[in-house]
């Protein structure tokens, strides 16, 4: 089993803590990106299992985690995009293999399309492009100004774990816990806010054409039940992933790594092997 | 002697060679305990829907159990009292089929060979006779022909249908107890004309239900499930009897014109659908053993394999840390478990009662056939959507509305129906926050199973 060690990593003066495993000197990676509220502690059991056979990365994002959450950081796709790039420059990573979940979708796609040299593969946890999607009832509610500052303030333990127990019946209640506990805090709650705040349901579309025109290698994993970005995107990924393999998980909702660690590591690990040991084109 | 493995599965069919087989596969070290030597037939409605095919894919069966000749089924041939319509049953890219029939005698070897493959110790013709105990259960003590041992786990899982010797071993109390109201026959026919197309027939009318679809190896299966007061005919003359109910329904009657019979007719009477605690220091139940639901909507075998697909990651997870972890993983299952399978518990149980359907149930399906929700409705009969969800509290008042206005029934009849539903509604949600248990010392064990002990493979 390979040890995981958290660096220090600062782009642009944003503190960015990254969870790493694996040969630290190789330039090609498996880079987790988690989502909304992640963070970097998601990806825990896979990291480890990638880190046996190659280099793997997970960052806390600003606003989330043990990450810095400063009030003038740029919420946005494309602010989180140049987060990556700059946090990817300063890993001296240029072959990249990026493993996506919830809101990761959108920030790791937006660097892939600036950064088509460096892309190599994609791995799509209930996330990635979507066309025509409307918002989930807590993105509206976190996109009203005043009802979703209330929201953020009254927000408790209790009130969470009902809820999320009631549309994420397969996740465990130390789960719901670490989800709550990971959005706690008011700068995370402040940077959820921003960041949907900043994003119209359009904007989750994503760059579907230049995607398409690329062609990568795709894995995609949707939870049939999840009850923010529903199943049916899965098979919109083709659109930007023609070669895709699309893989619905019966019964998991929006966060199968939790839900189901073994089923999600028997299909990502030996597609992300496989990438790894492809020849560089 | 004794043998020391992580997890003891009893029973292993669909539940328990399923999570034997995931358990394995993830180094866990499982001993798959099973009574009788297959192949064994074994009280089943033999149909399963698309979570189940999927998890043969999952297994890496799917190869073996089309090569019997079982075919992925994609239409259905529908009918509820006054409403009937030819579907196509509810996919998912992915999705095979929506429905498939294998007989157990057929499919439960494939699934046993798949878990001693990934690497099960399995152990057929062992019983269980008793648990160890050490403040919880440590394991079960077992006999093998004329040899008894232990067999020690750190969790012991009863996968052994609703007659669970584990469960009674253990003492689970059971609730939500519904004692049945129909009896049921089926058989397996040879000569059967095979469609391009197969179909499954559901035919639910005038008080009871045919349900007929293509199996393996180019059998044709028939369920009949008619009220209890037929029993004494089905005693007198049951070949006569069960044909007469059979061809009662029109399409199943033109495909057994010229067909032959395979083996006997198998029954099952008085018996009851029911839960059962199933997580406890040391142990679970899965499949029937923790929840037997009554046969009409054939989804016995998809949440046995459901419910074991939920279980492998909950005990692969928490199977290293000590045992109040592993206990607290297991009971949370078994909460999922009373939730997913609450609201088709009684869905069942509706199906399966006596005398004919409400009348505003026909008239929601035609409800929703107009508005073109009708084939995702079918999501019902996969286990993918739950019955307040497709048959909601708005499309019952609305249907009952339409109906009092155009005068189409008996205004009496319709304001009954509603009420019944509604106040069976209330009395359910009372009993998902407060369950009933039954007194296990004042209750006997009810059902029978007309399945003869040993059927020629």
């Amino acid at each position: 089993v390979s040890s995981v060690t958290i660096e220090a990593v600062r782009v642009d003066g944003v503190g960015s803590p990254v969870m790493w495993a694996g040969p630290p000197d190789a330039t090609e990676a498996v880079v987790f990106v988690h989502g909304n509220p992640g963070p970097a502690a998601d990806w825990l059991g896979l990291l480890t299992k990638v880190g046996e056979f190659g280099r793997a990365l997970a960052p806390d994002m600003p606003g989330y985690g043990d990450a810095d959450k400063p009030r003038e950081f740029g919420y946005t796709i494309d602010g989180y995009a140049e987060h990556l790039a700059g946090l990817l420059d300063s890993l001296r990573v240029t072959r990249a293999h990026l493993v996506l979940h919830d809101f990761g979708g959108p920030w790791g796609l937006a660097w892939a399309v600036r950064h088509p040299d460096r892309f190599a593969s994609a791995t799509l946890i209930n996330t990635g492009v979507l066309p025509d999607y409307t918002w989930h009832h807590y993105a509206r509610i976190w996109r009203t100004p005043v009802a979703g500052d209330l929201f953020q303030l009254t927000a408790n333990r209790a009130a969470f774990r009902m809820l999320l127990g009631r549309e994420n019946p397969r996740l465990s209640r130390a789960a719901i816990d670490r989800i709550y506990d990971a959005a706690r805090d008011w700068p995370t709650k402040r940077a959820i806010l921003k960041l949907y705040r900043a994003t119209p349901a359009s904007l989750m579309r994503g760059p579907i054409e230049a995607l398409r025109e690329l062609d990568r290698p795709a894995l995609v994993l949707w939870g049939t039940d999840d009850a923010y970005l529903p199943w049916r995107f899965a098979e919109t990924q083709r659109t930007a992933f023609p070669s895709a393999r699309i893989e619905l998980l019966e019964g998991l909702g929006h966060w199968p790594f939790h839900e189901d660690p073994p089923q999600v590591a028997e299909l990502v690990l030996p597609f992300l092997r496989a990438q790894l040991s492809a020849r560089v084109p | 002697m004794s043998e020391r493995f992580d997890v003891v599965v009893v029973g292993a069919r669909c539940a328990g060679a399923t999570l034997a087989t995931l358990l394995a596969r993830q180094g866990v070290r499982v001993a798959l305990v099973e009574r009788v030597k297959f192949p064994r037939d074994t009280l089943s409605t033999h149909v399963f829907e698309a979570p189940g095919i999927n998890m043969l894919g999952r297994l890496g069966v799917m190869d073996r159990v089309l090569a019997t000749g079982a075919e992925p089924i994609r239409r259905l041939d529908f009918r509820q009292d006054e409403f009937a319509a030819r579907l196509e049953l509810s996919s998912r890219p992915g999705d095979i089929g929506g429905a498939m029939s294998v007989r157990r005698l057929v499919l439960d070897p494939i699934l046993a060979e798949a878990a001693e493959e990934a690497g099960a110790e399995v152990l057929m013709e062992t019983s269980v006779t008793d648990l160890v105990r050490n403040g919880r259960v440590a394991g079960v003590r077992v006999s093998t022909g004329a040899s008894e041992h232990e067999l020690r786990a750190r969790l012991i899982v009863g996968a052994d249908g609703r007659n669970s010797t584990v469960a009674k071993l253990i003492g689970a109390r059971k609730y939500h107890v519904v004692p049945s109201q129909r009896i049921a026959y089926w058989g397996f026919f040879e000569g059967v004309d095979r469609e391009a197309e197969p179909e499954i027939v559901f035919h639910h009318w005038n008080g009871r239900v045919v349900l007929a679809c293509p199996a393996d190896s180019g059998l044709y299966q028939v369920v009949v499930v008619v009220d209890n007061r037929l029993l004494p005919q089905f005693r007198a003359d049951l070949e006569r009897a069960f044909m007469q109910e059979a061809c009662a329904c029109a399409p199943v009657a033109a495909k057994l014109t010229g067909a032959r019979r395979l083996g006997k007719l198998l029954g099952c009477i008085r018996w009851e659908s029911f839960f059962r605690e199933s997580a406890g220091p040391g142990w679970a139940l899965v499949g029937d053993a923790g929840q037997f639901k009554d046969p009409t909507p054939g989804q016995g075998m998809t949440d046995a394999f459901r419910q074991a697909g939920a279980l492998a990651p909950a005990i692969a997870c928490a199977i290293e840390g000590p045992d109040s972890e592993l206990d607290g993983a297991v009971a949370e299952w078994a909460r999922w478990r009373d939730h997913d399978a609450f609201e088709h518990h009684w869905m069942a149980c509706d199906l399966g009662a006596a005398g004919r359907g409400p009348l505003v149930v026909p008239a929601m399906m035609r409800r929703l056939e107009r508005r073109g929700q009708l084939e995702r409705s079918l999501d019902l009969f996969q286990h993918r959507t739950v019955p307040s969800r497709v048959f909601s509290p708005p499309l019952l008042v609305s249907t009952a509305a339409t109906m009092l206005v155009r005068r189409q029934c008996a205004p009496s009849a319709v304001l009954r129906d509603v009420r019944q539903l509604v106040m069976a509604d209330a009395r359910r949600k009372r009993l998902r926050r407060r369950p009933e248990f039954v007194d296990l010392a004042a209750h006997a064990d009810a059902g029978e199973t007309e399945v003869p002990e040993a059927v020629p493979a």
